[in-house]
């Protein structure tokens, strides 16, 4: 069995985050498309790991510690965009994203 | 200063009037009469002057303008000018290679361009140009005559500057062009509509005509003929009779492919040889040495811009209509003067510019056989016309046919015939227009079938008619017969002169011969409507109520019915006036250009 | 300036001084002075005593003048050098000049003093004395001048006057169309004379370059060199005849020769003092002057050495003076008009004169010429005496007149003898020398053709006789062909009469009788020695050696001058023969003549002789339409004239000016395509180019449709693109 380096936890992420971005361009939930935002800041989260583990020097934790920050980030863009998407149901009573083009004025 | 004074007075009267109220008629045609009077002064004075051997000759006025542009050149070049400057003819050759190799570096320069190297690096080659420009009109034939020269810059980029003179070709005619102005203006008080329009737009023509006789620079020139159109398609446009806009539009398009012709040899003479100069007087004295090729083709384009206003048949179709349809006066200055523009133009112009193509076969010829077509031809359909103005319009044509055959022979008499005759025919033909707008007013019809018994009402018209229709018709005693006998004598005689010679192509007698029933045919014209219109009982009852002559025609009438039997009875008395000027210019033009 | 000049000058000018008066009087108070017909008569009587004083002081004493007085005064110059053209005022005062205008004057004065009583009544009345001035005027410069140039200028002003006096009474349409006529006919004659003139100037200004060289004395110096073999007009022989006959033909129209007499008939429509004087006395008669002024230059090279009877151009002349006279002779047998037969009796007479010019004698035809103007003047005058008594032209109306209008018919009568040439009149001594030198002509040259002239004009002596009293017997004896006219019909006032009586008298002594003073006695010579080429040419000419050793041929010497060559004297051994024989013919005619016309008009009053001979009938009617020459001109040239003129018209306006509108046209439709072109080419480009562009921002306008995840989608091309770029760039 290879060794597992630091391209393979590359591939994974950049496959994550394709799949992330797919699912933001694709979807019409705006529900999902959240959860697509979710896969992107996760596998930017995996690439940090994957170069502290294997490209910084031992005894730092500078990706370790930028990872927590993007956990925390993602679940407080999360909550706000959460509460603008109820704001924007309730004036248009829809998550398709479709529908919220008014931005193209 | 009165050759410019003369010139600009009009326009300064243009301006004046256009300033008037339009409502005050009288006051307009009053300003607009004491500017063509005021114009008319320093013209007097001139004619006076000039007949005395006074004003600035151009030999002395170029020689004087060549040293003050000599002076003002950049100190460094001026020796070298000067030195240069005592072989003009060298010069001319020297211009030409440096116009071919102006860019090329010190080194590459022969001997003979390196003083021009110098003087163009001393920022003084405008001055050399023009110090060799005026040397050299100082020299040509016509600086002998020419008088009253007014001399400035006006473009100095183009080589295009002021420059104006008279001598015994223009001044009977600028003389002419000036009474015909007042008694036009006299005569064209009975105008109502548009009377400011009028009087401005014939201001600006009569600066126009005076300029086109004086200018001698060709730029200049060009650009008073240009100003003359405009103001014509306007006076026949507006002013004139049922079909005035064909006239006037056939006028303006006809007259201006002509100048477009003149516009090209123009241009081809300024570039002719790197001289770039459109000095009439500088071109004249190098004339002689273009080749025949290219002074064919410059003659060619000049004839062309000049025959359609003399108007040589076949392009004389345009004459008819616009005498027909414009009202009186301007048919007077029209053929009065304007058709001289074309007789002038040739003289100045297309023989001091090409006199050894004016004079070969081909264009002798031309010129003869076009000029015998003008006299007979002419005189036929003078005959057929049915509208009185209609058959003095082609009378007009018939009598410029004598210009171009004197013009053709090149022996004294003809050619100072041919030149006399232009002024004559502007005297006459100018008051049979005048009498035909007589009759015009009264009547309101110029059918000639319809009239019969004026003589009767009017004698006093009739009196003024007989004196214009005779002298039309070439009786001794009046000047038309001067000018056509000596007209005829030298078109006979051109065999006999130059019989043998090898620059001159002498005119062959058969066309002189042919163009001898002209005389007949005139004869029976001109009296078919003197019986016609004059003579018999009144065949309308109307013409009973016509009123003789009121004051305003007698004036006009007086003084060309007083200058036919004058210059009838004694034409020395204008033929001394050009004798030396038309002299000097022939000996010039049969030498093949003084070289 | 000598004084014979001066007093020439002042005959010529001091009818211009009235007819000036009169003019400048019109121009500033617009009619005439009513006092016209005095100042005119004024003038020409002050000119007629100065021509009888020069005439008794410096012609008849002595045998006339020995030499000519000459003045010249330049009147214009161009040129220079060579070059030059010079025209002079020459002036020539000699005794053919001081005789001719002793003919004109006086019969302009008696006419003007005629003209006061017979105008009296018409409307313009000072105008027809205006015009007389300026006529008299112009036909005495004509006289006085030695200049052809000068001579030609006033020989047109003398046509203008004609025109004017014709058409005297232009409401008539007739009158305008007759002066229009005459005018037009001269001026076709006047084209040749200027030809010839100018022929004649170009080829003299060779020899004299830069001098005046239209004067007689050097066109007759020239011919004297072309006798000597030397001079300009060598090498252009013909040119000497050709400019002969075109100056020639100045005198066919005016002197109405044939083929250009037509103008005279019909200037009868003139008055009748206007007949009298242009075209009977003077007017016509410049023709005949003028070609015996250039007479030299008509007989050409032999003219000095007397052996010019073979020169073409004196053949033609010759010729043409023949058939005028006979024809015009003939024509006037069939006149019912009275005035129309005396104009055809003019020009037959007028081609008697040019006759004797052609065979060869200066002073016969200009003797002729003299006589004939006293009594054709008295016969024109009288005719209007009878008109006026009788209101009408026409012969039919008259008849018998001679007991209510004596003094008229003795007048009359005079003139009729003197014109058929009975002996002891003026007409019979020039006729005879006018025969006389035709027979000598005729016998010189010894064959068909040198008879020719003489068989022409004997014919015409016979006719004369005969045509002139038969108009005398039906207008004056038998019985009234018009009761009425007859009855109210009376003799003429005095100053009507007084004018006949005088030229009457004239008529019978001007040919020369006894008087103190030394004339010759019925022999006439009195006037040939004073007026004959010896006299005005050799004499003119004093420095010229050609003409020293002239020879002259005069006819009535009767012996030939001293050294006179073997022709010469030839021809005076025939003139000698001849010169019985051709009196007792003319004798002969006057008699035949007389006396046939008294048996037919006056025993048999057959006014219609030809009518009354059926083969002759036929004739009769080409007579009448006078040979229909007139009829040509009317009927076929003038409308060939007007129809070309038309022609032309017609060309210029459909084809010439058809070409230049065609081309205006075309210049339209050219400008219409070019208007098309630039509309959807070239505007098409450019708004085509700004529609691009239009749909080229609404196409990037779709992009923006407000949706984010259309947004995301195109950063993460852009995105990837530009990886795809870095990877590939590197």
């Amino acid at each position: 069995m290879p060794e597992i380096g630091l391209n393979h936890f590359l591939i994974v992420s950049a496959l994550l985050f394709s799949a992330g971005i797919g699912v933001v361009i694709s979807r019409k939930n705006a529900i999902a498309v959240l959860c697509g935002v979710e896969l992107i800041l996760n596998a930017a989260a995996l690439n940090f790991v994957a170069f502290n583990r294997y490209s910084t020097p031992d005894a730092r934790l500078d990706g370790q510690i930028f990872t927590i920050f993007i956990i925390i980030l993602a679940a407080a863009e999360a909550a706000v965009a959460l509460a603008i998407l109820l704001n924007l149901f309730q004036q248009t009573n829809t998550v398709d994203v479709d529908e919220a083009d008014t931005m193209k004025e | 200063m009165l050759l410019t004074l003369a010139i600009f007075l009009p326009l300064l009267g243009m301006a004046v009037v256009l300033l008037l109220p339009s409502a005050n008629k009288n006051l307009i045609r009053w300003t607009a009469t004491a500017f063509a009077a005021a114009a008319f002064i320093p013209i007097i004075v001139l004619s006076k002057g000039y007949g005395g051997g006074e004003g600035d000759s151009a030999e002395k006025t170029l020689l004087a303008q060549r040293d003050a542009v000599v002076a003002a050149a950049p100190a460094a070049a001026r020796e070298t000018i000067k030195s240069l400057l005592k072989e003009p003819k060298k010069l001319t050759k020297q211009l030409e290679a440096w116009s071919d190799h102006e860019h090329a570096p010190a080194s590459a320069l022969s001997d003979e361009l390196k003083p021009l190297a110098q003087v163009a690096a001393a920022d003084a080659y405008p001055a050399l140009h023009e110090a060799w420009e005026l040397t050299l009109a100082a020299e040509s034939v016509l600086a002998k005559d020419l008088r009253y020269v007014e001399y400035g810059q006006w473009i100095p980029a183009f080589n295009i500057h002021y420059f104006l003179g008279t001598d015994g070709l223009s001044m009977p005619l600028i003389f002419l062009t000036g009474l015909l102005w007042v008694l036009c203006f006299v005569y064209s008080y009975s105008i109502e509509e548009g009377v400011k329009g009028y009087f401005a737009l014939f201001l600006l023509l009569e600066t126009g005509l005076l300029g086109v006789f004086s200018a001698l620079d060709f730029f200049l020139f060009y650009v008073f003929w240009e100003i003359v159109l405009l103001p014509m398609y306007f006076l026949i446009g507006y002013w004139g009779g049922p079909n005035r806009l064909y006239a006037a539009i056939k006028f303006f398009i006809y007259t201006l492919v002509g100048s477009v012709l003149m516009l090209v040899a123009m241009l081809a003479l300024y570039w002719k040889d790197g001289m770039d100069s459109f000095n009439l007087l500088t071109l004249t004295s190098v004339s002689g040495g273009f080749d025949m090729h290219f002074q064919m083709w410059i003659f060619l384009a000049l004839f062309m811009g000049f025959a359609i206003k003399v108007p040589v048949f076949p392009f004389h179709t345009w004459l008819p209509d616009a005498h027909v349809q414009a009202p009186t006066a301007v048919s007077v200055v029209l053929a009065g003067v304007l058709l001289k523009m074309g007789g002038y133009g040739f003289y100045r112009f297309s023989y001091t510019l090409a006199p050894d193509a004016g004079v070969s076969q081909a264009m002798v010829l031309m010129i003869g056989i076009l000029g015998l077509i003008n006299i007979v031809y002419g005189a036929l359909c003078a005959m057929a016309q049915k509208d009185f103005k209609s058959l003095v319009a082609y009378s007009s044509v018939s009598h410029m046919g004598f210009v171009l055959l004197g013009m053709a022979a090149m022996t004294t008499e003809g050619m100072q015939g041919s030149v006399l005759q232009m002024f004559n025919h502007g005297v006459s033909s100018a008051m049979m227009f005048l009498l035909v707008g007589v009759l015009y007013e009264r009547a309101h019809h110029r059918d000639l079938d319809r009239f019969g018994g004026i003589g009767l009402q009017m004698p006093y018209y009739t009196g003024f008619a007989i004196i214009g229709f005779f002298a039309s018709l070439g009786l001794p005693g009046l000047n038309g017969f001067i000018s056509e006998a000596l007209v005829f004598m030298g078109s006979f005689n051109s065999s006999e002169f130059f019989a043998g010679n090898s620059t001159v192509y002498a005119l062959p007698r058969w066309i002189v011969y042919l163009a001898l029933p002209g005389v007949v045919f005139t004869a029976g014209y001109i009296l078919w409507t003197v019986q016609r219109v004059y003579m018999g009982t009144a065949k309308k009852e109307e013409y009973k109520t016509f009123k003789d002559l009121n004051w305003r025609e007698v004036f006009s009438l007086t003084p060309l019915a007083a200058m036919c039997i004058i210059f009838g009875v004694w034409p020395a008395l204008i033929l001394d006036y050009m004798n030396a000027t038309l002299d000097h210019l022939r000996a010039f033009v049969v030498s093949g250009g003084g070289i | 300036m000598p004084d014979t000049i001066k007093i020439a000058l002042l005959i010529v000018v001091l009818p211009l001084a009235a007819w000036v008066l009169g003019f400048a009087h019109a121009a500033f108070r617009r009619r005439l002075p009513a006092c016209q017909d005095w100042i005119s008569t004024v003038a020409v009587g002050g000119s007629m005593a100065l021509s009888l004083w020069l005439f008794f002081t410096k012609v008849l004493p002595g045998g006339g003048m020995a030499a000519p007085e000459v003045w010249s005064c330049r009147w214009f110059a161009i040129g220079s050098g060579a070059n030059a053209f010079i025209l002079n005022f020459d002036v020539m005062v000699d005794n053919l000049t001081i005789l001719m205008n002793c003919v004109v004057t006086i019969v302009a004065f008696l006419v003007h003093v005629y003209s006061r009583s017979y105008m009296h009544d018409e409307d313009r009345y000072p105008r027809f004395f205006l015009h007389l001035s300026l006529f008299t005027f112009s036909m005495l410069g004509l006289l006085v001048t030695s200049n052809l140039m000068m001579l030609f200028i006033f020989w047109e002003l003398v046509g203008v006057c004609s025109y004017f006096l014709i058409g005297f009474f232009f409401l008539k349409k007739s009158a305008g169309d007759a002066s229009k006529k005459a005018f037009v006919v001269n001026r076709i004659g006047d084209a040749f004379f200027m030809a010839g003139i100018f022929m004649i100037g170009g080829i003299l200004s060779k020899q004299w370059p830069g001098e005046g060289v239209l004067s007689f004395q050097r066109i007759w110096e020239s011919i004297a060199l072309l006798g000597q073999g030397t001079g300009p007009w060598i090498g252009h022989e013909t040119e000497v005849a050709l400019a002969g006959v075109f100056i020639f033909m100045g005198c066919v129209t005016k002197s109405a020769q044939f083929p250009l007499h037509v103008w005279l008939p019909d200037a009868m429509e003139g008055p009748t003092p206007v007949s009298a004087l242009i075209h009977a006395a003077t007017m016509v008669a410049a023709g005949v002057y003028m070609v015996a002024r250039m007479f030299p230059l008509m007989a050409g090279k032999g003219y000095t050495s007397g052996e010019f009877f073979d020169s073409p151009a004196l053949w033609v002349i010759a010729i043409t003076g023949g058939i005028t006279a006979l024809m015009s002779g003939t024509i006037a047998l069939v006149q019912s008009d009275l005035k129309k037969g005396l104009a055809y009796s003019t020009c037959s007479q007028l081609g008697y004169m040019v006759m004797a010019l052609g065979v060869g004698s200066m002073g016969a035809g200009l003797f002729h010429l003299f006589t004939h103007a006293f009594f054709k003047a008295c016969l024109f005058l009288g005719s209007g005496s009878v008109i006026h008594a009788v209101h009408s032209q026409e012969m039919k109306d008259m008849g018998g007149l001679k007991k209510k209008m004596p003094l008229t018919y003795a007048t009359f009568l005079v003139s009729c003898l003197a014109i058929a040439g009975t002996p002891l009149f003026s007409g019979f001594l020039s006729k005879e020398a006018v025969l006389g030198q035709a027979a000598a002509f005729g016998a010189h040259h010894q064959g068909v053709l040198g008879w020719i002239p003489f068989a022409l004009a004997a014919a015409t002596a016979f006719l004369t006789a005969f045509y002139m009293f038969r108009l005398l017997f039906l207008t004056f004896h038998g019985k009234p062909g018009n009761q009425h006219k007859f009855d109210h019909a009376h003799e003429s006032p005095f100053a009507m009469s007084m004018p006949l009586v005088v030229l009457a008298i004239l008529a019978v002594i001007a040919g020369g009788i006894a008087l103190p003073g030394g004339l010759d006695l019925g022999t006439g010579h009195w006037f040939q020695d004073r007026v004959n080429d010896k006299v005005l040419v050799q004499q003119a000419m004093p420095e010229s050696a050609a003409f020293k050793d002239m020879q002259a041929h005069m006819v009535h010497l009767h012996e030939p001058a001293h050294g006179a060559n073997a022709a010469i004297a030839s021809f005076h051994e025939h003139a000698h023969h001849v010169h019985a024989p051709v009196m007792y013919m003319s004798l002969a005619a006057v008699i035949i003549g007389i006396g046939g016309a008294w048996l037919l008009f006056v025993r048999r009053r057959h006014i219609d002789l030809v009518g009354g001979i059926p083969p002759l009938a036929r004739y009769r009617e080409v007579l009448r339409n006078l040979y229909y020459v007139d009829w040509f001109y009317c009927q076929r040239v003038v409308p060939t004239g007007k129809d070309i003129a038309d022609l032309a018209k017609a060309f210029d306006k459909h084809v010439v000016d058809a070409i230049v509108n065609a081309v205006a046209r075309g210049g339209a439709h050219v400008a219409w395509f070019a208007g098309r072109v630039d509309a959807i080419v070239v505007d098409g480009a450019v708004n085509g180019s700004g529609a691009s562009m239009m749909a080229l921002g609404r196409f990037c306008r779709g992009f923006v449709n407000g949706r984010i995840q259309d947004y995301v989608k195109y950063t993460v091309w852009g995105l990837g693109l530009l990886l795809i770029w870095a990877v590939l760039a590197h």
